[in-house]
C-alpha cells in the first residue's frame, strides 16, 4: 500500500462548484443591495 | 484572472505525489483562507480606527470587511471539510485548526447578527468595535494553531517548500480573490454608509399651509 490517493476528482469538482457559487452569489448580493440602496435613497430625496 | 488561475491549477499543474489530483483543491482553498483571514484582520483594524478616531466611516468599512471575511471563512470550512474526506477519511475532526476556524466563523457571524439588533449608529459602532477586537484574538490562533498544537492539518507552506509548478496558479488565484474582495468591500462599505446616512437623516418637512388655513 503506497498511501497515494487515486482519483478523487468528485471532491475537487464539488469544491470548485461550491466555491464558484459562493463567490458569484456574494458578488451578486453585494451589487444587488447596492442598487437597492441607491434606488431607495433616490426615492427618499424625490 | 480567477478563472485562469483555476484552469491552470486544474489542467496544467502536475499532480501531487501523495494526494494525486485531490490536492488541486489547494488552488482555491488556500487563497480563500489567506483572504478570509486578511479581511477579518482588516475588520479588526477598522474597529481600532473607529475607537481611536470616532468616525463612522470606519464602522462602515468594518461591516463590509467582516461580512466578506465571514463568507470566505465559512466557504473555507466547507472546502476544508470536503478535502478532509479523501485525505483524512472523515468530513470533520475537532482538530485545533478546524476548531479555531469554526469558532472564528461563529464569532464574527454572531457580531454581524448583533449589529442588526442595534439601531443607533454610534452605539452599534462602539459595541461592534469592542466585540470585533475580542473576536479577532482568534485570527492568530487559527493561523498558528498548526504550530502551537499537534494538528492533522499541515503547517503553512512557503515558496521554499512548494514546487514552482504549484506556486504560480496559487499566486494568481490569491491575487484574483484579493482584487475581487477589495472591489466588493469598497462597494459594500459605500452601501452601508448610504443606508446609515439615509437612516439618520431628518424626515422631510411637512408642507405648511399658506394663509393660516382660514
Amino acid at each position: 500500500m503506497s498511501g497515494e490517493i487515486v482519483g478523487g476528482w468528485e471532491y475537487v469538482i464539488a469544491v470548485y462548484v461550491i466555491s464558484t457559487l459562493v463567490y458569484v452569489g456574494y458578488a451578486y448580493s453585494v451589487l444587488r443591495r447596492d442598487n437597492a440602496s441607491r434606488s431607495a435613497t433616490k426615492e427618499t430625496r424625490s | 484572472m480567477l478563472a485562469a488561475g483555476c484552469l491552470w491549477g486544474l489542467s496544467f499543474a502536475p499532480a501531487e505525489v501523495f494526494m494525486g489530483d485531490v490536492y488541486r483543491i489547494f488552488y482555491i482553498h488556500v487563497p480563500t483562507a489567506w483572504n478570509g483571514l486578511m479581511l477579518l484582520t482588516a475588520a479588526f483594524i477598522c474597529a481600532v480606527m473607529y475607537l481611536l478616531k470616532g468616525d463612522l466611516i470606519w464602522d462602515d468599512r468594518l461591516e463590509a470587511a467582516m461580512e466578506a471575511g465571514v463568507v470566505l471563512s465559512a466557504l473555507l470550512t466547507i472546502q476544508g471539510s470536503i478535502w478532509a474526506r479523501p485525505t483524512w477519511g472523515v468530513w470533520w475532526n475537532w482538530d485545533p485548526r478546524l476548531t479555531t476556524t469554526a469558532i472564528l466563523v461563529f464569532a464574527f457571524a454572531g457580531i454581524l447578527a448583533l449589529r442588526t439588533s442595534l439601531k443607533e449608529p454610534r452605539r452599534r459602532a462602539m459595541v461592534t468595535s469592542v466585540a470585533t477586537i475580542v473576536a479577532a484574538a482568534d485570527v492568530p490562533l487559527v493561523y498558528f494553531s498548526v504550530r502551537f498544537w499537534n494538528s492533522l492539518h499541515q503547517v503553512q507552506s512557503s515558496p521554499e517548500t512548494v514546487s514552482a509548478a504549484f506556486v504560480w496558479p496559487l499566486r494568481i488565484n490569491a491575487i484574483a480573490v484579493l482584487l475581487l474582495m477589495a472591489g466588493l468591500i469598497q462597494i459594500r462599505a459605500e452601501t452601508v454608509a448610504r443606508l446609515r446616512e439615509a437612516g439618520s437623516a431628518p424626515p422631510p418637512l411637512e408642507p405648511v399651509p399658506v394663509g393660516g388655513g382660514k
